[in-house]
């Protein structure tokens, strides 16, 4: 099966509506939105796409979204800076199919990946409108496919994860 | 008025005889003034500050301003402003001259805002107003010089107008009420009825006079030629110090309002005789107190029926009654236009002489309307809830504020009475408001130095439930002029403000309590102005996930335990506040307070059963010092055979051993039952020694036969028929299992632990049939269901429910239970003929025989070189160095035997399901035991160059250059690639049981794979290449390559692998190869051998004693020896560790360098001399935390410490009192990419580590913290002080 190896990520002004009419059916497809823009990220393998405008941050929140070792690397950073960390966390999450589960003081952040790659993953930060920053992150289409899937074991305690009300998160596979 | 009274219409009561009766005389003000001038003109009339008059003086000087105002053109029917300050002579002067005059008098208050007063001239018509100094100020349509009237004033007749008097309107614009000199004079006569008073008293004149009470004041003196003395008005808003003028100016009679009379001492009233309350509801306990010492009215009466309507008498004990209707007053009470029987509320509707009307003809007919149903024409609505009684009305509340809780009414005055009743609340007023949802809310506002829950919670307490109101704490009060509580100007939000917010109201007006308040305004910070109510959804108000991250970066200041995840399942205000106060709760309930280390005497007593334990250990070293001198002769005294025997059947056999555990947990154990103690009890050490007695006696082989269940009934468990145990249960367990359920290998069943100060036991109970994963904690209380499952790697706490699957840290519900298992049990589920019970008992004969058989190449050797066998060398240097000779040999041969011995065993062992007791399970158990019976000695096997060989030689496939260490339920089906690295205590879970069934497959790791320490594979695991699976995780099963996995359940964590020189890690050149060749080998024998060597110098020094002090000495004498013995093997590893390492700093080293190696051969070192000598004995003692200090760890007081899996000495800081249970791991180091990266770990004052959980590299455990079992804290995290934390990678733990 040949398959892109990358996702083609579409920046549109509107909002879910218009995200929606720009999602190919029958491919993997991650949307995300911050007035007036909507991202459409689509792939043939997992992907997850995060926009985020850059705003003023609380003087401590940076730290409440690092890893400890990011922490190192990123004191004193500016709001961009900080906004791009959460926008790739956020696209790497979706990506990783449930971005609920993951705890951003626990998710590395692309940006620190030799290269944007780590594994199966890739990353890159979007080139975005002024005030704006974003991240897609996809896995390269490989064997064993989406993994898990036939697991035995602990699929239901995920299912309960993935199952949980989520507005605006995750892909929504079409 | 009708002759035949409607029996509705409730009147004055009949007077008694001899008093004056039925409807007051028609007449005038100036009428009754006119009198009391006559009969009293040189009383005081009026002792103002700035002025006295008497009667005679007073009616002088009204009738001359009488006269200017005639001259003015002001007559009957006019209306006149009176703007004089109160406290003022001319204030009163005034209102009698206007009334002189024939007009009606309208009260200006002159601290009222202009608009006020503005509106109330225009909506009245006054012609004139009169001002400080009694100067007349004509005003509207110039009447003066008209002279219509000439200069002589003409009195005003019983229908002109009094006054009028403006109230406070619903809708804020006041409304004028007129009243009548009929109707003010019949409340002055009907009021002398009821009270008597004399020129002497004295008559506060305190209220303002735009209040309608005022003319109660006024009228009650100069009705009976009393004084009236006005006081000045900062003195009335003070209040307090009012109390004080009473007593100066001698008064002794007031009227005024029961929120007033409150400030006042009793000290200040005992000149009062008469005091007179009214304008709103009197609490009982004041009425109650003022009425001791005089007489007390409650009085009740809107201004729309002049002043007063109904008075009762304060009685103390009995209620505070309105009482009943002044003589000439009618009442009625009404529901629905019609009158109610008595004893049930309705409204009080008012008839009779005292009707006044509004000025607004609208109003006047709306609320002055007849009532045909009493044949009333006209008659006032007061809108007040009464019930008739038999002592009178009384008033229940008013009926806008009228609210049914549960079917109950509310008196506002009952709540505010409780408020009231707060310590430090100095005022309070209760309000009726009504939410946007139109919920009927109590909203209590109260004025002191209170916090808004705390008063809550005290009313809460008095007030039946449902009605306890919302607090809302004011710096004070909004008064109306009338001294009353303005209600109307009571703050209430528009709703969703942050005014509103901080107050606990809602959008919608529903109240919120202060978890969810605070919540609210830290939404509103991320959100900006949104109207937010409990059902309010964070993301449906406009949050994203950014602004959800934010969120809780502030929330995480005062909750530390909330995470990103907490908002997106706990979506609405209410849910999330829901939330918090669980972490709340969570944050407040670990151990408060400091955190105490333990008595001294336990950690003392413990080193004493250590002592005591090393007499069980010390059996074997002597039976065999005795048994080898009596056949070789080494000089000891002669013990008879049958002596030894006699000791060997009662000491040193497995039914022996079995025995003393009964005995020690009958005895010590008997009043065992579930609870929380103290962690330095009697109890704990009970505990603690019967549970170091189980380790030093048991018998793990017996674990997967069929003899455990019979071993686990006898130390004490309570098993049920056809049970299957892979794990041996421990004396002193409060545990139950059911018939026919399984237990698999490695389940913590021990039902107790420390928990920061205190020792938690519970009972645990495995339902018939219910299947125990392997590696999983029971917490104590747990309940397991019936035909339950429990997957491996879990904690269970509380209870499942039967028949369902669960699983993770702590288990949740994953489905139902058998779903992967055949729907009928296996043929061979019973073992009708004993056998197979005889071939596992054989099996264990075969293990020993095997490990003799090892002996036997060494001795051989021996004799070749001249040794003198069977017996050893005559002197000691001789025979320590044929000890080691054959120690040295015995090693490989025995690791070669044991390798050879597996790989036959486990060509039995197949994929797919077999009845557990067949050969195959059987297969799969004898492999467990062998395997399991060379973890000490040849403990340096694993993790070493020798580890590929060796699993090769046991028919385990491993890649080139894999790293293997320890690991359990290893077999043929488990295939390691090449570069791969299993880390220390790996459970390949190939084998599952339940209902008589196992479950054979297989687990394969891919090439470069890492397996953290602890991490469990189930059957049927594929980790491919690239991969990587975290501490304690419970693997996936067939991940994708590439992909890194963490947790229970096991999520995928991306991570950026680090590089290093990959000559150090996985491509080492040759003379790196040789010197680690060169380090494991040392690392094989160095240790095994310098064991041998202690162990001969104990026999030795045993055959010294016994020698030297006879056989007797030398028993008593060998349990020190043996001690002395471990002290040197722990001095031993304390000095190699010095030697070798020097102190261990924080960085990172390839596994290709001699550190690592290093640091390998201290990890054996300790493994085999420290913690095989001393301290297996010494777990959770202060053995563990000297011998800690002693290799460089900083370690506090009163630590317990239950476990050796320590390693980088100078990285551990345990401060006084903290707690690592059983099987946790201070892991301070990690091993990712093939680099030991080493960080400290720190844990607070009584912090605690739960049972097998993990701390990783830079953690923090903040003082009496506890993290729960099978719990990992991950790289870089701090957990806060005294918080609870479960789970793989650890969350906040709200239900522990």
């Amino acid at each position: 099966m040949c398959a892109a190896a990358e996702p083609v990520v579409t920046l549109l002004r509107g909002g879910r509506a218009e995200a929606r009419r720009a999602s190919p059916p029958g491919r993997r497809v991650s949307r995300s939105y911050s007035a007036p823009y909507a991202l459409v990220a689509v792939h043939d393998g997992p992907v997850g796409v995060d926009i985020e405008a850059v705003g003023p941050l609380e003087p401590g929140f940076w730290a409440s979204i690092c890893t400890p070792s990011e922490r190192a690397a990123l004191s004193g950073a500016d709001a961009r800076a900080i906004t791009s960390l959460w926008s790739s966390k956020e696209a790497l999450a979706k990506a990783l199919g449930d971005a609920v589960a993951y705890d951003p003081r626990r998710l590395e952040s692309p940006r620190f990946w030799p290269g944007g790659a780590s594994g199966r993953w890739r990353a890159r930060p979007l080139d975005l409108p002024d005030g704006f920053v974003g991240w897609v992150c996809w896995a390269l289409p490989g064997e064993g496919g989406d993994g898990d899937r036939a697991e035995p074991g602990l699929r239901s305690l995920e299912g309960v994860l993935a199952d949980a009300d989520m507005p605006g998160r995750g892909p929504e596979p079409v | 008025m009708l002759t035949e009274p409607h029996p509705g219409i409730i009147t004055a009561p009949a007077p008694d005889a001899g008093e004056a009766a039925g409807i007051p005389a028609r007449r005038t003000l100036c009428d009754i003034f006119a009198a009391t001038a006559a009969a009293h003109p040189e009383a005081i009339a009026l002792d103002a500050p700035d002025a006295t008059f008497t009667y005679r003086e007073l009616d002088a000087r009204a009738r001359e301003l009488a006269s200017e105002l005639a001259g003015l053109g002001v007559g009957r029917g006019d209306r006149v402003a009176v703007s004089v300050p109160s406290g003022t002579a001319a204030l009163y002067l005034a209102i009698l001259g206007v009334l002189r005059a024939g007009a009606a008098y309208v009260p200006v208050d002159t601290d009222d805002p202009p608009a006020r007063v503005a509106d109330i001239l225009a909506r009245s018509g006054v012609v004139a107003v009169i001002r400080d100094g009694l100067a007349i100020e004509p005003c509207g349509p110039s009447r003066a010089g008209a002279a219509l009237s000439g200069p002589a004033p003409e009195p005003p007749t019983p229908a002109d107008d009094a006054w009028i008097i403006f109230t406070s309107g619903s809708t804020g614009t006041p409304k004028g009420v007129a009243v009548t000199h009929r109707s003010a004079a019949a409340f002055v006569d009907a009021e002398a009825r009821l009270w008597e008073l004399t020129p002497s008293d004295r008559v506060l004149a305190g209220l303002s006079v735009g209040f309608d009470a005022s003319c109660e004041e006024i009228w009650l003196a100069w009705r009976h030629g009393a004084a009236l003395v006005p006081a000045p008005r900062d003195l009335v808003r003070a209040g307090v110090e009012l109390g004080d003028w009473l007593l100066a100016r001698g008064i002794t009679v007031v009227s005024t309002v029961p929120t007033l009379a409150a400030l006042w001492d009793e000290s200040c009233l005992h000149q009062v005789r008469l005091l007179i309350l009214g304008g709103e509801a009197c609490p009982e306990p004041l009425g109650w107190r003022l009425a001791a010492g005089r007489q007390v009215w409650n009085t009740y009466g809107p201004t729309e029926a002049t002043v007063v309507s109904t008075a009762a008498p304060i009685i103390p004990g009995e209620p505070i009654r309105i009482g009943h209707p002044l003589a000439g007053w009618e009442v009625a009470v009404l529901e629905d236009g019609e009158p109610v029987p008595p004893g049930l509320p309705g409204e009080l509707v008012i008839g009779g002489v005292g009707l006044g009307r509004y000025l607004d003809p609208e109003l006047d007919a709306e609320r002055y309307a007849p009532v045909p149903a009493l044949g009333w024409t006209r008659a006032y609505r007061t809108g007040d809830i009464v019930v008739d009684g038999p002592g009178g009305l009384q008033f229940v509340g008013r009926r806008d504020d009228q609210v049914k809780v549960g079917g109950r009414r509310i008196e506002l005055g009952e709540i505010e009475a409780a408020l009231c009743a707060v310590s430090g609340v100095r005022a309070a007023a209760a309000a009726v408001r009504q939410s946007a949802a139109k919920n009927t809310l109590l909203v209590g506002y109260v004025v002191g130095d209170v916090d808004p829950v705390s008063v809550r919670a005290t009313v809460a307490r008095r007030l039946p439930s449902g009605i306890v109101p919302l607090v809302v704490v004011l710096d004070e009060l909004p008064l109306a002029p009338s001294g009353k509580v303005d209600r109307k100007a009571l703050p209430w939000p528009a709703g969703g403000d942050a005014a509103g917010l901080a107050m606990g109201i809602a959008a919608d007006g529903e109240p919120l309590d202060d978890h969810q308040a605070w919540l609210a305004e830290r939404w509103i910070e991320q959100l900006g102005p949104v109207r937010i109510t409990l059902d309010s959804d964070f993301f449906a108000l406009g949050g994203a996930s950014l602004a959800a991250a934010k969120l809780i970066s502030v929330l995480r200041r005062e909750y530390p335990g909330i995470a990103v995840a907490d908002v997106y399942h706990h979506p609405t205000l209410r849910q999330l506040a829901d939330r918090l106060s669980e972490l709340g709760r969570a944050d407040a309930g670990a151990g408060a307070g400091a955190c105490t280390a333990p008595a001294r005497w336990f950690g003392a007593a413990q080193i004493a059963g250590v002592v005591a334990l090393s007499t069980l250990t010390a059996v074997p070293f002597v039976l065999f010092a005795f048994a080898y001198s009596n056949l070789f002769g080494a000089g000891l005294p002669h013990v008879s055979w049958v002596a030894l025997g006699v000791a060997y059947l009662l000491l040193a056999t497995a039914p022996a051993k079995i025995g003393l555990q009964i005995i020690a947990s009958r005895v010590l154990l008997a009043d065992l039952a579930p609870g929380r103690y103290r962690r330095d009890s009697w109890l704990a050490w009970r505990l603690w020694f019967v549970h170091r007695l189980g380790e030093a006696t048991r018998s793990d082989r017996l674990g997967g036969t069929p003899w455990a269940a019979s071993y686990a009934r006898l130390v004490g468990a309570d098993v049920g028929p056809g049970a299957r145990l892979a794990t041996v249960p421990e004396a002193g367990s409060l545990l139950h299992i059911g018939a026919g359920a399984t237990i698999e290998a490695a389940v913590d069943t021990r039902g107790w632990w420390i928990d920061s100060e205190s020792l938690v036991v519970g009972s645990i109970h495995v339902g018939a049939g219910a299947r125990v994963g392997t590696r999983t904690l029971l917490e104590p209380g747990a309940v397991i269901g019936a035909d339950a499952e429990i997957e491996p790697g879990s904690v269970v706490r509380g209870e499942i429910p039967a028949g369902e699957r669960w699983g993770g840290v702590p288990a949740v519900r994953l489905g139902r239970a058998g779903e992967f298992w055949p729907a009928a049990p296996p043929d061979l589920l019973t073992d009708p003929h004993g056998s197979r019970r005889w071939l596992f008992a054989l099996s264990v004969l075969l293990t020993d025989a095997l490990l003799a058989t090892a002996a036997l190449p060494g001795l051989a050797l021996l004799w070749l070189i001249g040794g003198v066998l069977p017996g050893l060398g005559t002197s000691p240097l001789l025979t320590a160095g044929e000890v080691l000779l054959d120690v040295a040999l015995w090693i490989p041969c025995s690791a070669i035997l044991l390798a050879v011995a597996l790989r036959l065993v486990w060509k039995l062992v197949t994929p797919g399901y077999h009845p557990e007791y067949g050969l195959i399970g059987w297969a799969l158990w004898f492999g467990g035991v062998l395997l399991d019976t060379g973890s000490t000695f040849l403990f340096a096997m694993w993790a070493s160059l020798l580890t590929r060989p060796w699993l090769a030689l046991m028919g385990i496939e491993v890649g080139s250059r894999s790293e293997i260490s320890t690991a359990t339920g290893l077999n043929p089906l488990v295939r390691f690639g090449a570069y791969c690295q299993s880390t220390d205590d790996i459970g390949f879970c190939g084998v599952r049981a339940r209902h008589g069934w196992i479950h054979v497959d297989g687990v394969s790791v891919g090439d470069r794979s890492f397996l953290g320490p602890g991490a469990i594979l189930r059957g049927g695991t594929r980790i491919g290449n690239d991969s990587l699976v975290g501490v304690l995780t419970l693997a996936p099963l067939t991940p994708p390559d590439g992909t890194s996995w963490l947790g229970v359940p096991a999520l995928e964590l991306p991570r950026a692998a680090d590089c290093a020189d990959p000559t150090r890690t996985h491509h080492p050149p040759r003379h790196l190869v040789a010197g680690r060749l060169a380090m494991d080998i040392a690392r094989l024998f160095l240790p095994n051998l310098t064991v041998a060597a202690i162990g001969v110098g104990e026999l030795l020094a045993i055959g010294f004693l016994a020698r030297g002090a006879g056989v007797w000495l030398a028993c008593l004498g060998a349990p020190f020896v043996l001690v002395a013995g471990g002290v040197v093997a722990c001095a031993v590893t304390v000095a190699c560790k010095w030697l070798l390492i020097g102190r261990y700093r924080p960085g990172e080293h390839p596994l290709w360098s001699f550190f690592v190696w290093r640091d390998e051969f201290l990890n054996a070192t300790q493994e085999q001399l420290a913690v095989s000598g001393l301290l297996g004995l010494g777990l959770g003692t202060p053995l563990m935390s000297i011998y800690l200090r002693a290799m460089g760890a900083k370690v506090g007081r009163g630590a317990w410490i239950e476990t050796a899996a320590v390693t980088e000495y100078e990285m551990i800081d345990l401060a006084d009192g903290a707690v690592a249970n059983r099987g946790s791991c201070l892991m301070t180091h990690l091993f990712h990419d093939r680099l030991l990266r080493i960080g400290p770990t720190r844990l607070g004052a009584g912090a605690t580590l739960g049972p097998t959980a993990a701390v990783l590299p830079d953690t923090v455990l903040g003082a009496r913290t506890v993290v729960g079992g099978h719990s990992v804290v991950l790289r870089g995290e701090e957990l806060p002080e005294a918080t609870r934390w479960v789970g793989t990678p650890v969350v906040a733990d709200v239900a522990g």
